[in-house]
């Protein structure tokens, strides 16, 4: 009875490192993220080329976001990611949250987070979308139902961002989002 | 305001001035400027209109200049460039630098005229007076009269020893017994801890026949060495005695040099050279008739240390901008700041006058640039400067690529302050290799892309100066209108149980990038290897059988030795470096990696050096004839040609997919190859006919094709292992010799038993390059006449070998060295 129940053990022990070496599979598009965290508005006085869509503008303002996502989409791989929107906006989310599924985000623009949808698209590379991929995705999140975020979610993340951020570059974004991803994902990490 | 810059040395202001193979080439840094530059013998000779060179920019331009001046010259830049209205020219009257123009009241540089028609056996000259491009034969005649000198477009100038000038006479003596026909394998390279044996064939040297020499084996010479010394004085400390007999070749074969015996020292490269003399007249002289196997300009035998191990050089690294904010953990920075160097600690030592190739190391989405210490030391070390940089690599392939391009400007633009000016004018950037990880791996192709096709411009390098791309499990988004190798010489390294990358159906293909390829091109696929193997600290995403799994350690080490071996080959030349391409893994493989680890190799070379293509199924789709012309006989089975993309999203052999398991191209791609198979009914060939205007086989030197075994087919599982089969050759009397492939040690190496997509067990078709020197068809008097050989033959069966098998074959050609 011992032996088996070890041999039990080992083939349990066994089975959990296997599915702790795959690849974690990522959720079927579109899909909105779990939860809104943080949300801080930001102004740059030096705009920066924002290179995460095939436009490339120059940004001046926008909003950081903390969001809660499946792990599965924080984990670094190479192949194609979906592509974070909120609005008609390409927003830029760092290789880092994985496994607490806390990322830090950047949305390019200053869009009403009461009023536009915040989801994931479409896996693919961020440079390669343009408008119309922005408008089909658009159109995909609305048949999936995916709309704008719960209220409550959105005031409360707005009350723990603060107010405006106003800053000199988008290098000093980077202390504020090594902040955020140590507040929000560190103790899980 | 005024800066000097005396010949060779670099101006306080970023102009720096280096000595290339054709002029001086005038670097400048953006950032300052513009200023004017003038090239006089003093500072009297500044504003001088004769003097005036041309106007920094930000595209750096070459001097002409005649090469070692016999008198100092001097470059000085004048901070305010020559101000231009309709009195003024901008035009410094050289047209070869490009048209100056006036651009708000001050001159601008002009676009530097390129001459470079990419033929090395031409001197390409621009004229000064005309601007136009002119092309001169080279003159390859070096003087000696003991060496016949010769041009080839790809290397230029070469020699070899003239056999009129009695120098011995080049033969293959070096290699390793074998223990079935040809009995005998002459190689090149041999790992210190082997055996080096000699054999004479009999049949090919009859004059041999009784007698008794005295056998040497030198330090190696240069023909010219050959012709102006021809004293032999033995490396072991004395010759051996070897008396020959009439009979077969293996009753010619001696141990040559016992293991450990001889020194591999090869000082920072690879491979220390030997030639190998039979002194049969035993006057401890190389005299005419003599067999000498290293007689031309390369060594008869290479003696290679363990290339896992690190070099002889000690080795230093810092960080551009590190270690505090460490910018590896960007959020929102682009990623275009911080890169990490590794240099030969010699660079610290005043006075130290080397130069050293340059290794850019390109990371992966989610990577960071320092998880590559293993790699970056390891090839410093071996006296290369090394650097990893940040990556942009989120946005996509685009961004990844530009980032390549700008830290490969910046560190040749910025080597008087980077680390404090420890890289200045130690870099040589002709010899510029860039590897590449995951995105990082197709971003180093896009880059080189955007050069070759898209005009882009660096301002410190051209593509010339890019010797390999090397690409570690590569992406492919771009597909074949963005990632395309070109004629660069290519490299992929990738695992079969790589978890990201993963080579699955209808997705991203590796191995795409490596068929795109034209030029030089070999691939190294390991078995139960992951993708974040190849760096220090990335998630494990093994995704294959378990029990396979070979670590990380382990696939560093195939990782260092092959990769220092591939820009050894492509930035030093080295050729004891080549065999660890496409020799028979089981048999050759560095020290330091396990026996038990399997590698399956490619190997193809640019298309000067593949003196007749037989087959390649590229542009005639009937399968009774082959690409070159001739007839195609079999009773194979289920003979297919066709483009090598599965394209069902499924790995399963379903019998409606002939192309299952390929993951060789993209839907864009145009890559062919044949799929065939034999049962067990009886034994089968695949013979094809040579045209008669190319059956002289004797002046080639290798016999070279690929072959795969069919994942997840019935008759690949039905025998699983290495699928053996026999290769002939018939000359036009119909003599005909034969040689089973696992003479060499293995034969095709089946598909890793990964599962997933479909029922049953094999991953992605493995192409394996086999390559088998003509002259082993001799062997033994076989009496094949390579001068006429009518047919190349392919045999399976029990008879042959394995006696069931699914194959796909491709890229059958004879080789020259």
């Amino acid at each position: 009875m011992r032996s088996r129940t070890l041999c039990g053990f080992a083939i349990a022990l066994a089975l959990s490192l296997e599915v702790a070496a795959a690849t974690p599979v990522l959720p079927e598009t579109p899909f909105a993220p779990i939860d809104l965290l943080y949300a801080r508005p930001f102004t740059l006085t030096e705009p920066m080329e924002y290179r995460w869509s095939a436009d490339r503008p120059m940004v001046t303002s926008g909003w950081i976001l903390v969001l809660e996502v499946d792990p599965a989409v924080a984990y670094p791989r190479q192949t194609a990611l979906p592509v974070l929107y909120a609005g008609d906006q390409v927003a830029r989310y760092a290789m880092k949250g994985y496994p607490s599924g806390r990322i830090v985000a950047l949305v390019p623009s200053r869009i009403d987070l009461h009023e536009a949808p915040v989801w994931f698209g479409t896996p693919m590379l961020p440079e390669q979308v343009d408008r119309s991929v922005i408008t089909a995705e658009q159109a995909l999140a609305a048949q999936a139902g995916i709309g704008p975020l719960p209220a409550a979610m959105v005031d409360a993340a707005l009350s723990a961002g603060g107010g405006e951020l106003v800053l000199q570059s988008s290098l000093d974004l980077e202390p504020l989002a090594r902040e955020l991803h140590l507040q929000y994902a560190g103790s899980l990490e | 305001m005024l800066f000097t810059a005396a010949y060779g040395q670099i101006a306080p202001d970023s102009l720096r001035v280096e000595l290339t193979a054709d002029a001086v080439r005038l670097t400048w840094g953006a950032g300052l400027g513009p200023y004017g530059i003038y090239r006089a013998s003093g500072p009297s000779g500044v504003e001088s209109a004769g003097n005036y060179v041309g106007v920094t920019g930000e595209t750096f331009f070459k001097d002409a200049l005649e090469l070692e001046p016999a008198s100092a010259v001097l470059y000085f830049l004048v901070a305010d460039p020559p101000r231009c209205n309709q009195n003024f020219n901008c035009g410094n009257g050289n047209p070869c630098d490009g048209e100056e123009s006036c651009i708000n009241r001050r001159c601008a540089a002009g676009e530097p005229v390129n001459c470079n028609d990419g033929d090395s056996c031409t001197l390409d000259i621009c004229s000064v007076t005309t601007g136009s491009c002119s092309s001169a034969t080279m003159d390859c005649e070096d003087g000696d009269p003991c060496t016949l000198d010769f041009c080839t477009p790809i290397l230029g100038c070469e020699s070899s020893v003239d056999p009129a000038a009695g120098v011995g006479i080049a033969a293959e003596l070096a290699g390793n017994p074998l223990n079935s026909y040809p009995h005998f394998e002459f190689v090149r390279s041999f790992n210190e801890d082997a055996a080096v044996s000699l054999a004479v064939d009999p049949g090919l040297h009859p004059e041999l026949a009784g007698e008794t020499c005295d056998v040497y084996v030198v330090e190696a010479k240069s023909a010219a060495g050959w012709c102006s010394d021809r004293s032999l004085s033995d490396a072991r400390g004395a010759p051996d005695t070897r008396t020959f007999i009439a009979g077969q070749v293996q009753d010619n074969t001696f141990t040559l040099v016992p293991p450990l015996t001889l020194s591999a020292a090869a000082g920072d490269g690879i491979g220390r050279g030997y030639d190998v003399i039979l002194d049969c007249d035993r006057d401890a002289d190389l005299d005419s008739g003599e067999l000498v196997d290293g007689l031309a300009d390369r060594s008869g035998l290479y003696l290679v240390h363990d290339l896992t191990q690190p070099g002889p050089l000690a080795t230093v690294q810092f960080d551009s901008i590190g270690p505090d904010p460490d910018h590896c953990d960007n959020f929102f920075d682009p990623g275009n700041d911080d890169m990490r160097i590794y240099h030969p600690a010699d660079l610290q030592n005043p006075g130290f006058g080397g130069r050293f190739p340059l290794v850019v190391i390109s990371h992966g989405n989610g990577h960071c640039f320092d998880w590559y210490d293993f790699l970056g030391n390891h090839l410093a070390s071996y006296g290369y400067i090394v650097m990893s940089h940040d990556n942009d690599t989120g946005p996509g392939i685009e961004t990844a690529s530009m980032t390549t391009l700008l830290f490969t400007d910046r560190i040749l633009l910025e080597q008087d302050t980077l680390g404090g000016g420890i890289l200045m004018g130690h870099i040589d950037s002709s010899r510029i290799a860039w590897l590449g990880h995951s995105r990082g791996g197709e971003g180093i192709v896009r880059a080189y892309d955007r050069i070759v096709d898209d005009g882009y411009t660096p301002q410190a390098f051209t593509a010339d100066d890019i010797v390999v791309l090397s690409s570690i499990s590569p992406t492919d988004f771009l597909e074949r209108a963005g990632a395309d190798p070109h004629s660069a010489n290519y490299h992929l390294l990738y695992g079969a149980a790589d978890g990201d990358v993963c080579g699955c159906p209808n997705s991203l293909y590796p191995f795409a990038l490596l068929e795109r390829a034209a030029g030089n091109r070999h691939s190294t696929y390991l078995h139960g290897a992951d993708h974040n193997d190849f760096n220090c600290c990335g998630f494990n995403d093994f995704a294959g059988p378990a029990g396979t799994e070979i670590g990380r350690a382990e696939a560093q080490q195939v990782q260092k030795a092959i990769q220092l071996a591939t820009v050894e080959r492509y930035a030093e030349k080295s050729l004891a470096a080549e065999d660890y391409f496409w020799r028979q893994w089981e048999s050759f493989r560095p020290i330091g990696v396990a026996a038990s680890t399997v590698v399956v190799n490619e190997y193809r070379k640019e298309p000067a050096l593949r003196s007749f293509v037989l087959e390649d199924y590229q542009n005639e789709p009937s399968v009774a004839v082959s690409s070159s012309g001739g007839a195609v006989n079999f009773d194979i089975l289920g003979l297919t040609e066709a483009q090598m993309n599965d394209t069902n999203g499924s790995f399963s052999w379903t019998g409606s997919e002939p192309m299952n398991g390929m993951t060789r191209g993209e839907v864009t791609d145009d890559t062919r190859g044949a799929v065939f198979d034999y049962d067990a009914g009886g034994d089968a060939f695949y013979e094809l006919e040579v045209i008669p205007s190319e059956r002289d086989f004797s002046d080639d030197h290798f016999l070279s094709f690929r072959f795969m075994q069919g994942t997840r087919h019935p008759l690949t599982a039905a025998e699983l292992g290495d699928l053996i089969l026999t290769v002939g050759l018939e000359d036009g009397a119909g003599t005909s010799g034969a040689i089973r492939i696992d003479a060499y040690g293995g034969g095709v190496e089946e598909p890793y038993q990964r599962t997933g997509y479909g029922t049953g067990a094999g991953w992605q078709n493995e192409f394996e390059t086999i390559r088998i020197r003509l002259t082993d068809f001799l062997a033994n008097g076989s009496g094949v006449d390579l001068t006429n050989v009518r047919y190349v033959r392919f045999y399976f069966g029990s008879t042959y070998g394995s006696a069931q098998g699914r194959l796909g074959l491709d890229d059958v050609e004879l080789t020259v060295e």
